[in-house]
């Protein structure tokens, strides 16, 4: 059993071949290697799996009881200073190392399909095998030097993915964004380790809590406790801009510009996932600086609400769910902030399981769409031309409405549990924070239910002209959408003539990919059936078998995860699994470490929160239901139009939500004018003292000697006496000199 | 067998001479005969590259001492001599001045159209002088050798450079390094008259009254502030990498932008410890500025070549930040970085050398989308941009690294600032790379294309591996 963890160190490695091998392929033989195209996803899937039964194993050793296993070799310079690298195995890398790789196998499963027509079809794979590994390295780190490194790694492959169709405009400044927001956390987290380095000496995880815990029992001294809350704070930034939490989010919305598959992975399931485990790591450090916890807490419940609020409104259907990601891991961190590890990791591996099913369900929308839409996320991703999708894809309804369910916090699906008992432990910590935690929960429902309305509820809106929405007159505030009935019928009529013109460029749209080429090419997983174009041409069709399978393996997760964390006794087995993963990690509010609660409890908890989410479940089906559908409460919404008085002050308020929401709450337009003027401003000034001062001096020494050339050429007028006494003078002067200077 | 072979090799005079030969062959080569003349500097740089190996084999690791140690009587009555000899330090610089040379010649190839033979004498030349440069024990000598690599190099921008400003480039470049080193000149006789010899084993065990050691210091300071460069004088730099043809500039880069540092950790710090010691804030403060100075400066430049030209200053600031930490992780982690800066910056000026090549513009507003027609540049670009960021997996992170954790233990703001410029330096490397290389091609501009291939890409392969293997 030894050798399971010995040869742990592999874990990162595995994946690796493939990246490398495509990288030299296409440097070396580009043709044959492109011709290969999909034999490449099949080592790629092949190798993670092989991870993924790797950690399983060794997650089911931690359950079992395990020791922690620490391995590692120093890469000494000198006797003072040595950097070690090395792994290790706790029930946290576990636990993220399964996180990683199962979700990681459906994305890369469920993207053969969803790329199979991209040009870049062999990067992507060799991006998405690199980036696997750089997070399997991260999370197996055991110091931080080589959380460092792997965290580096793990933001350039988010920069290349991001900017995978670099051709666009948007996307690269989005790659650029990322990288140098995450960079700003980068720096945060450099100097922390810089920091705790230069008070403890050093950078292994288990000797710098112990070292940490007996500086802070020994001595109180005020300074250095404040430098060590400094350091903990930084470290924290880094997870800031990782985990997209609340000053440093920006770049997260932006991120949505890469391909769909890679937003499930990265952008929802594992990389954002990093900031969560580096405090989750450190959590042992944390805990003995309560400030830091304090700052962790309030980070958390502030990205909670922003998140929730900019979500509202946004027309993308990635954007919003990219507010969403943002919102539940704040979840995770006020989590880790009220000091329950507990709560945070669960909440941890249901969201990433939910929320890469609704991306993938996403992706599996905007797949359907682009044919009809064309080709540019403006459209393709534009909720504003969804909706009644539902008659088209059966099936990615039922997954993205489960994923829904779950992210609302609806009883039997994963999200319930792991919210519910982070709403239950917030109240322990401070009712504040327990209110603005539930009033987000009921946000939460509303907003996923939106944009589940949006997309699945009602009719095409395809012709729906004013898509990108500049217009913001308070008509057309949120009740335009999918209420329009007679411009739906319209459209709907205007669709059908349309088709007939637009037939035949629409269809060399479609029909390029399938040349022989993509036809013949070898399927390793499953093969495609059925490719009519003539359903392709009128309606969204449902995507391949290879989607849908990931998209159903991703529903059962979602259904089930949840059940590793139940937090009562049943009858005979002991069904709660999380807590004895967790056993030896440590959890601040039930200090009686009797996590069970009784089933009354739980149930008077949980109905709580369940009422809130049914509460903006059914707002936003008021607000958001298709017309057709909603003649029954027509009654209601007659008695809230007509308030009155109120009337005129309920719509301003809704613009003014509907405004802060749809501007991503003016923060991104803030940083762009303070720091890039800011930046551009010190350009300025310093290419003026470059210019002007520095340039100037030198200029100005020339001239002066010039000058003092025309001057001094009158003193060689040729008189001797005049000579010897320059001479002298010179002698003396530099006599003089030497005896001062010299002594 | 190979160590034996080796035994009788000890003699390294061949690394001078090669070069040397190489530089005078050609005169007696009529002009016309351009071929084999550029044949014959190739080859000779190329032997002059397969020599390190011989001394990296024999090489004692176990001792700090000079090895190889070669002596000339020159001026026996006031005891000069040429000293010449290797220790772990310079074994770095001569293989990476032998490393970079042919490089440079199989870059003008067939660039330098006008001066064919001139360009490759002149190389060589340049090679010679370099290689003695960091051999020398002497400080004297390492007075003379440098000042006289100027030559070239003067020649080098002022003749093959790209456009009329060369001239004052080349000027300013010649100008504020001699005006440099006239200290370094006022401090050898005074390091005569105290030990009698100029002999830098001697004068490494000399004692210095502290005053003396404080005026000593700051000229050797101030000759080799110049050539770092620090702030108040860099302003020599930018303007020299940008206007010196890409040979040039990788020298400029690679090469003479690390002999202020190298004569900082030959003589000043050893020499005059406590001077050193005492002086820090004055090499802290200045390095600092130029860390958060020069990548803004960058923010506002046009011209692809010049935000690249302002690189090495930041990096070689990095580098002196590093070696003024009185600890091993500081003055350890320093030399590093040199090494690896050596291919770093002078790869990415190839990178717009081969853009140059091609478009004939350096403007960044032209440029954008070049992915899509040159798939390979933008792989190496990418590849050198990551390095010249220092992101970890490259060779420059585990100097910086260690830099900055050395600078933390002296001076938390110093480092911190430090590190601030490590997100400056990703912002404008990455504004670089996404100008250039994503985005929308622009045909309105760009009319050929074609990615680099043959020459051009096996020119840059030794890059990526030297960068692989340099740490």
């Amino acid at each position: 059993m030894e050798y399971t963890y010995k040869y742990a160190w592999i874990i990162p490695f595995v994946p690796l071949p493939v990246p490398i091998a495509i990288g030299l392929g296409l440097l070396l033989v580009p043709t044959a290697t492109k011709n290969l195209r999909r034999v490449w996803a099949f080592p790629s899937v092949f190798l993670l799996s092989i991870v993924m039964i790797f950690s399983a194993d060794l997650a089911i050793r931690q359950i079992k009881g395990s020791p922690i296993y620490q391995y590692g070799w120093s890469w000494t310079i000198d006797n003072d200073f040595s950097l070690e690298f090395g792994h290790l195995i706790d029930p946290l890398t576990s636990i993220m190392s399964i996180l990683i790789t199962t979700v990681g196998v459906m994305v890369l499963i469920y993207s053969d399909n969803y790329m199979s027509h991209d040009q870049g079809y062999l990067r992507f794979f060799a991006y998405m095998s690199f980036s696997n590994a750089s997070m399997l390295g991260l999370v197996t780190s055991s110091n931080l030097i080589q959380i460092y490194i792997f965290w580096e790694l793990v933001g350039m492959c988010s920069y290349l993915l991001i900017g995978f169709w670099f051709t666009r405009p948007i996307a690269a400044n989005a790659c650029q964004k990322a990288f140098v927001t995450n960079r700003v956390g980068d720096f945060g987290l450099l100097l922390g380790i810089l920091g705790l380095y230069w008070i403890t000496g050093s950078l292994e995880f288990r000797d710098l809590f112990e070292i940490v815990n007996n500086l802070i029992d020994n001595n109180n001294n005020g300074v250095n406790s404040l430098f060590l809350t400094l350091c903990a704070s930084l470290l924290f930034v880094g997870a800031i801009a990782k985990s997209a939490q609340f000053p440093l989010h920006v770049w997260l919305p932006d991120a949505m510009e890469g391909p769909t598959p890679i937003s499930a992975l990265i952008h929802a399931a594992t990389m954002v996932a990093a900031g969560i485990f580096l405090v989750a790591r450190l959590f042992p450090l944390f805990t003995s600086i309560p400030y830091t916890l304090n700052l962790i807490s309030l980070v958390g419940i502030i990205t909670v609400l922003l998140g929730a609020t900019l979500a509202l409104a946004q027309r993308d259907i990635k954007r919003s769910l990219a507010y969403s990601t943002m919102s539940q891991l704040g979840y995770m961190m006020l989590a880790l902030g009220m000091g329950s590890y507990r709560a945070a990791l669960f909440h941890l591996i249901t969201h990433a399981y939910s929320k890469a099913l609704l991306f993938l369900g996403s992706g599996s929308v905007i797949h359907s769409m682009e044919p009809i839409v064309g080709y540019s996320p403006d459209k393709s991703q534009n909720m504003a031309l969804m909706g009644g999708l539902t008659k088209y894809i059966p099936i990615t309804k039922f997954a993205f409405l489960l994923g829904t369910l779950s992210l609302c916090g609806i009883p039997p699906l994963a999200c319930f549990w792991s919210k519910d008992e982070i709403l239950n432990d917030s109240w322990l910590y401070s009712p504040i924070f327990a209110i603005l935690a539930c009033f987000t929960a009921g946000l939460t429902a509303f907003y996923m239910f939106r944009v589940y309305l949006l997309t699945f509820e009602g009719n095409l809106n395809i012709h729906f002209q004013n898509y990108s929405g500049k217009k913001n007159s308070s008509l057309y505030s949120i009740s335009i959408w999918g209420k329009k009935g007679t411009k739906t019928i319209k459209n709907l009529f205007f669709f059908s003539k349309m088709n007939k013109k637009e037939r035949a460029s629409l269809c060399s749209k479609k029909t390029y990919p399938i040349d022989g080429n993509v036809r013949n090419m070898m399927q390793p997983l499953v093969t495609i059936t059925q490719f009519t174009n003539k359903q392709t041409l009128q309606y969204p069709h449902e995507s391949d078998n290879t989607m849908l399978l990931s998209l159903l393996a991703l529903v059962l997760l979602t259904f089930f995860v949840g059940y590793i964390g139940i937090p009562f006794d049943q009858e005979g087995g002991d069904f709660d699994i999380l807590s004895k993963w967790l056993t030896p990690s440590i959890n601040l509010l039930h200090t009686n470490s009797n996590n069970s609660l009784d089933w009354y409890e739980f149930v008077t908890n949980s109905f709580f929160s369940v009422s809130i989410a049914y509460f903006g479940i059914f707002i936003a089906s008021l607000l958001y239901r298709p017309v057709y559908s909603s003649f029954q409460n027509f009654d209601l919404i007659n008695s809230f139009v007509k308030m009155g008085p109120n009337r005129i002050f309920w719509d301003q308020t809704i613009n003014v939500i509907y405004n802060w929401s749809y501007n991503r709450g003016y923060i991104d337009a803030f940083y762009a004018i303070t720091l890039t003027r800011g930046i551009g401003g010190l350009a300025e000034l310093t290419h003026f003292v470059d210019r002007q001062v520095i340039d100037g001096i030198t200029n100005g020494v020339g001239v002066t000697s010039f000058f003092i050339g025309e001057w001094i050429k009158y003193i060689g007028g040729g008189r001797i006496s005049s000579y010897i006494f320059f001479y002298l003078f010179y002698v003396s002067m530099f006599l003089l000199i030497s005896n001062l200077l010299l002594g | 067998m190979l160590e034996h072979f080796c035994e009788c090799y000890s003699d390294l005079s061949g690394l001078i001479l090669c070069p040397v030969l190489g530089s005078i062959t050609p005169l007696f080569i009529p002009n016309s005969r351009i071929r084999p003349i550029r044949w014959i500097g190739l080859c000779a740089s190329l032997i002059t590259f397969l020599y390190p190996p011989v001394p990296r084999i024999q090489f004692d690791p176990s001792t700090a001492k000079s090895q190889f140690v070669e002596s000339l009587r020159w001026l026996p009555y006031e005891n000069i001599n040429l000293y010449m000899g290797i220790d772990g330090l310079s074994l770095f610089f001569v293989i990476l001045t032998t490393f970079l040379i042919p490089i440079c010649i199989s870059v003008g190839w067939s660039g330098m159209r006008s001066y064919g033979k001139e360009y490759i004498t002149a190389s060589l030349i340049r090679e010679f002088l370099m290689i003695a440069v960091f051999r020398m024990l002497d400080p004297l000598l390492f007075y003379v050798l440098p000042e006289s690599v100027l030559i070239p190099m003067f020649i080098i921008i002022g003749v093959w450079g790209s456009r009329q400003r060369k001239i004052k480039a080349a000027y300013q470049f010649f100008l504020y390094t001699s005006l440099g080193s006239v200290f370094m000149l006022l401090a050898i006789p005074l390091i005569l008259l105290q030990t009698g010899t100029t002999d830098l084993q001697i004068s490494l065990t000399t004692e210095y009254s502290e005053r003396r050691q404080i005026f000593l210091w700051i000229a050797s300071f101030a000759s080799f502030a110049v050539k770092v460069p620090m702030v108040p004088v860099h302003i020599w730099s930018p303007e020299a990498h940008v206007e010196a043809p890409t040979a040039g500039s990788v020298i400029l880069a690679g090469i003479l932008s690390k002999l202020g540092t190298h004569g900082f950790l030959r003589f000043s710090i050893p020499m005059f410890p406590e001077a050193t010691l005492r002086s820090t804030p004055f090499i802290y403060t200045p390095s600092a500025i130029a860390i958060i100075y020069t990548p803004s400066t960058t923010s506002r430049q046009i011209d692809l070549k010049k935000i690249i030209a302002h690189s090495p200053v930041a990096h070689m600031n990095l580098v002196t930040i590093g070696m003024s930490s009185p600890n091993i992780q500081g003055i350890g982690g320093s030399i590093p970085p040199m090494s690896s800066h050596g291919p770093v910056p002078p790869a990415l000026f190839l990178c717009v050398g081969v853009l140059y090549d091609r478009h004939k513009t350096r403007l960044a507003r032209y440029y954008g989308g070049s992915v899509s027609t040159m798939p390979n540049l933008s792989t190496i670009s990418f590849s050198s941009t990551l390095a010249n960021m220092s992101s970890p997996g490259t060779s420059s992170f585990i100097g910086e690294f260690l830099i900055l954790v050395g600078a933390f233990q002296r001076n938390s703001l110093v480092a911190t600032l430090a590190a601030l410029g490590m997100i400056l330096g990703a912002a404008y490397s990455l504004w670089l790379y996404n100008r250039a290389v994503s985005g929308n091609f622009k045909p309105d501009f760009l009319h050929k294309f074609s990615d680099p291939i043959g020459r051009e890409v096996s020119i840059f392969i030794p890059f990526l591996v030297g960068g692989a293997t340099v740490r």
